[in-house]
């Protein structure tokens, strides 16, 4: 993996994602072998992997078949098993009540039909003293693109609605969560999606010639020694996703 | 490229530049050549619908012809647009300048140097005749704020904020008629050089430039360019009448 290729993955580190030393996906949410972890709306199920590899029993979950198939395929290929993998719209979710002691549901949200139904089912299915790591985008970017994003992205399935900040805390605390830490991060891929759709019909092709450079701007920002209060400030002002951590009581 | 800029390499810069357009010969050796920075950000300007020789816009809305009499302050680039397309170009001491006797007035990032804006604004307004136009520029609060998080200056001033920039013009007798907001190549530009060390050639810097190079030239490049220039701008801009 060069520079570039490896740049998503320094710029999540340095965000706090994927914090091997201590054992966190992301930091204040560390998870161990003692964890039934269910990653709702897995993707391509990478948060999943990295908390299989700390010990915890993962479930999978996705109403895309592809999508879970894939991540199913990826958690065998990091060697894990068994892998419980669970294709749902969640409404209900498949689950026990009080079935496991994490939640992790990575860009989900914004998705949902019914977010106060979907999270309820969320909390339901968490312990007492569960954890839950939850992340949507944020309402700046996700502003900034409506004049510009291609129709489909404000439409199912993809982006429902622009959650605002205060609406997502309350949307949390609404189901009976109690918010922990929140954070933002992201805004590398702010920039990236803004080329994306100036890109126009055409890309890739007339996307590298943009993200190309941006990826070694930013890569060389990282590099310097106040590059991370530069990307701090960056994530305050534009980013991509906004993040709660929360647990049940 | 203002005087406010804190670069005095990018000062030199724009007195070679401006000597070179102003017709004056080449610049002294000692000024250092245009770099890709100041290049794309004097495209991006034009873009942004500065410098419009053709029309005579110094920028879209603030029209200047042989029958005005310009006063102009804080910018080179600026100064030397007037001085091509006006009758006169007065960038002396504005004391001296008499009363109702200018029909155009630039004051470029100067605003926000004042020990008080508001009498600034004044001495401005005063030597405009009736139905001056004033093009009005200083720093936004957006990119001013970026900067203190990454290197705190408690002892420099605050930008305006864009609703306080309009109420102090409008509270001088002006009438607003439009309202701008340019740069945001410069001003991203400006936010990379916190971290790069006083180095101009720093890799974070040229990738930038040719970044928003490749985004100009994107299709839907011009789009991108209005967004961000809104959302994050090195300058925000007011065009106002005195009536």
């Amino acid at each position: 993996m060069n520079e570039f290729e490896r740049l998503p993955l320094v710029d999540a580190g340095l965000s706090g994602w994927f914090q091997n030393g201590t054992g966190e996906l992301f930091r204040g949410f560390p998870v161990t072998a003692e964890d039934i972890v269910l990653d709702i709306g897995c993707g391509d199920g990478g948060n999943a992997s990295f908390c299989a590899r700390l010990g915890a029993a993962v479930i999978l979950a996705d109403i895309d078949p592809a999508a879970l198939a894939e991540a199913v395929r990826k958690l065998a290929s990091d060697g894990v098993t068994p892998i419980r993998a669970v294709l749902t719209d969640s409404n209900p979710l498949p689950l026990k009540d009080g079935a496991v002691t994490a939640v992790v549901c990575t860009e989900v949200i914004e998705h949902v039909a019914d977010p106060v139904a979907f999270v309820g089912e969320l909390v339901r299915v968490g312990r007492s003293g569960a954890r839950y790591l939850l992340t949507v985008p944020d309402p700046v970017i996700e502003e900034l693109q409506i004049p510009c994003a291609a129709p489909s992205y404000f439409q199912h399935p993809n982006h429902l609605r622009i959650i605002g900040r205060e609406d997502f805390a309350a949307l949390v605390t609404g189901a009976g969560l109690v918010i922990d830490d929140r954070d933002s991060y992201g805004f590398y891929w702010s920039m990236w999606w803004l080329f994306a759709w100036a890109a126009g019909p055409h890309w890739p092709e007339d996307l590298q010639p943009m993200v190309q450079p941006w990826a070694r701007s930013w890569a060389a920002v990282l590099k310097t020694p106040r590059g991370k209060d530069l990307k701090r400030a960056f994530e305050d002002l534009m980013p991509k996703s906004q993040l709660i951590l929360a647990h049940k009581p | 490229m203002s005087a406010g800029d804190p670069l005095t390499q990018a000062a030199a810069m724009v007195r070679g530049f401006v000597a070179r357009f102003a017709g004056r010969g080449t610049p002294p050796p000692e000024h250092r050549p245009l770099t890709e920075f100041d290049r794309l950000g004097r495209s991006d300007d034009e873009l942004g619908g500065w410098y419009q020789d053709a029309g005579g816009l110094l920028v879209a809305g603030f029209p200047i012809a042989r029958a005005d009499k310009v006063y102009a302050e804080g910018d080179l680039e600026v100064a030397d647009f007037c001085r091509r397309h006006a009758g006169r170009l007065i960038d002396g001491a504005i004391e001296a300048v008499p009363s109702g006797s200018v029909s155009r007035i630039c004051s470029i990032d100067a605003l926000q140097h004042a020990a008080d804006p508001a009498g600034k604004l004044g001495q401005l307004v005063r030597i405009g005749r009736p139905g001056a136009l004033c093009l009005l520029a200083v720093p936004d609060p957006v990119l001013d704020k970026l900067l203190r998080q990454v290197a705190p200056a408690p002892d420099r001033r605050p930008a305006l904020e864009r609703d306080a920039f309009a109420a102090l013009v409008t509270a001088a007798g002006l009438i607003i008629e439009d309202r701008q907001f340019h740069g945001f190549f410069r001003a991203m530009h400006c936010a990379l050089r916190q971290v790069c060390d006083g180095d101009p050639a720093h890799p974070a810097l040229a990738h930038w430039v040719a970044t928003w190079e490749s985004a100009l030239a994107a299709p839907q490049g011009l789009r991108l360019k209005r967004l961000m220039d809104e959302f994050m701008p090195q300058r925000q801009l007011i065009l106002a009448r005195k009536p």
